[in-house]
């Protein structure tokens, strides 16, 4: 099965999703969002920066994504892979794509996490240190509650931690989308000065910050994971 | 088996790996090609772009969207990788033509441009890629630099559209005989026309469709 196929892959969270509201035009007849998730293992403590992009984690998702989509083939449904960050020049076509598909929106509709106040999507026991991608299909799945608003309750680590602020601490509703929540030009700015600074465009003190919230949340929370899977 | 029907056999199965979007199944093929010593530019025209064509028909027919095409084109993309490096250019004619694409000043939108540059490529034109948020001035330059037959401008949005008639006018002034092609969302064929260009593609999936159609006359050729 599908979550057999993304756990052997070394996936941590997979959730299935409606995600027809987030598609991007032409996409219509592949409603259904398969979100798979990995934690960053590197999600630091004490660390000055955090860089969400990790090779390994990266390559691992893609070999999961590649497994869910012969397994949907081979039962003849259709289905577009939304690869995690990757380099444009390898896969030309599809990771163009990509990049106007959002992996929170769908990880959001598969009731996986919620988009925090500082834009990333925050797992409710992983935190905001996972990397997603995301398949979507026409195959009938047992479809998530999808996460409407933001439970971030009156944490404001991430706000507090930015060095732009750049953060405006309002709550994320799926309604009203997700530019409210940081000033991206600020962010870049921010990043521009860190780039001039050290030459490594690397910031991400809001992933930290809200890791650190997150952090201890161990052994028991991994099992409650393990029974969400099990009601797949 | 034969070795004419091994050569079938495996334009066979690069053809149905494009159609299928498995680029798993068009990466062995293209391999096996190559290690069985076959013609690397008939396993291109006559396997991955044969597959692409069916891919235009099913598009045509919406049977295939856009997902379904970009995965194709992914797929057809590895087999290209494969095969375009065994290539012998000695004992072919020359190149077809040259072409100039972009994405005009303003957008940062290409996959249209993308898509059309790859089967420019599969066609056998020397293909110049500006890449998008290109100033006019550098279509006009790249053009005269290289003598290219065809110019290919690209525009997603509304709003940079109107520096195609720029682009147009300027190139027509330097070199009458240039063709140029348009396409992008917001172009039709009025526009176009109005315009003065020589072809269109109503939008970037139309673009994929023309585009294998005009594959599709090169292989007749």
């Amino acid at each position: 099965m599908i979550e057999e196929l993304a756990l052997d892959c070394g996936a941590d969270v997979l959730g299935f999703g409606d995600v027809s509201e987030a598609l991007p035009p032409g996409f219509a007849h592949l409603p259904v969002g398969i979100s798979v998730g990995m934690a960053n293992a590197q999600s630091p403590g004490g660390a000055a920066r955090y860089d969400h992009r990790d090779v390994e984690i990266q390559s691992a998702l893609d070999e999961a994504l590649r497994e869910i989509a012969a397994f949907l083939r081979l039962r003849g449904y259709r289905y577009f892979c939304c690869p995690a960050e990757c380099d444009p020049m390898e896969s030309p076509f599809t990771a163009r794509m990509a990049h106007r598909f959002s992996h929170k929106a769908a990880a959001t509709c598969a009731g996986l996490g919620w988009v925090g106040r500082n834009g990333l999507l925050i797992h409710p026991e992983l935190g905001p240190c996972v990397s997603w991608a995301t398949v979507v299909t026409n195959a009938p799945l047992p479809l998530g509650d999808p996460w409407t608003e933001g439970e971030c309750r009156g944490c404001m680590a991430c706000a507090e931690a930015c060095p732009a602020g750049a953060i405006s601490g309002k709550g994320w509703r799926r309604s009203q989308g997700m530019h409210r929540l940081v000033d991206a030009d600020r962010c870049r700015d921010s990043l521009d000065t860190v780039e001039r600074e050290t030459g490594a465009r690397v910031c991400g003190r809001c992933a930290l910050a809200c890791a650190a919230v997150y952090r201890g949340k161990g052994a028991a929370d991994r099992k409650q994971l393990a029974l969400n899977w099990s009601n797949l | 088996m034969g070795s004419d029907e091994r050569k079938q056999e495996l334009f066979g199965k690069m053809k149905e790996g494009v159609i299928e979007y498995d680029e798993d199944q068009v990466v062995e093929a293209a391999n096996a090609l190559v290690d069985e010593g076959f013609d690397a530019y008939e396993g291109i025209m006559d396997g991955l772009a044969a597959g692409m064509e069916v891919v235009g028909e099913l598009f045509d027919s919406q049977e295939y969207f856009v997902p379904e095409v970009l995965m194709c084109a992914d797929a057809l993309y590895a087999g290209l990788d494969i095969l375009r490096p065994k290539v012998d250019m000695a004992g072919r004619e020359a190149v077809k033509g040259e072409v100039v694409i972009g994405v005009v000043e303003g957008d940062v939108h290409d996959i249209g441009k993308n898509l059309v540059k790859m089967m420019f490529e599969v066609a056998g034109f020397t293909v110049h890629d500006l890449g998008a948020d290109v100033p006019i001035d550098e279509f006009v330059e790249k053009q005269i630099n290289t003598n290219s037959d065809i110019v290919a401008l690209s525009a997603m949005m509304t709003t940079t559209m109107m520096g195609m008639k720029k682009a147009i006018v300027k190139l027509k002034e330097k070199n009458p005989d240039v063709m140029i092609m348009l396409g992008g969302a917001p172009v039709t064929g009025e526009i176009a026309d109005m315009f003065g260009a020589d072809g269109y593609s109503e939008n970037a999936s139309n673009a994929v469709s023309e585009a294998i159609k005009m594959v599709a006359a090169l292989r007749k050729m």
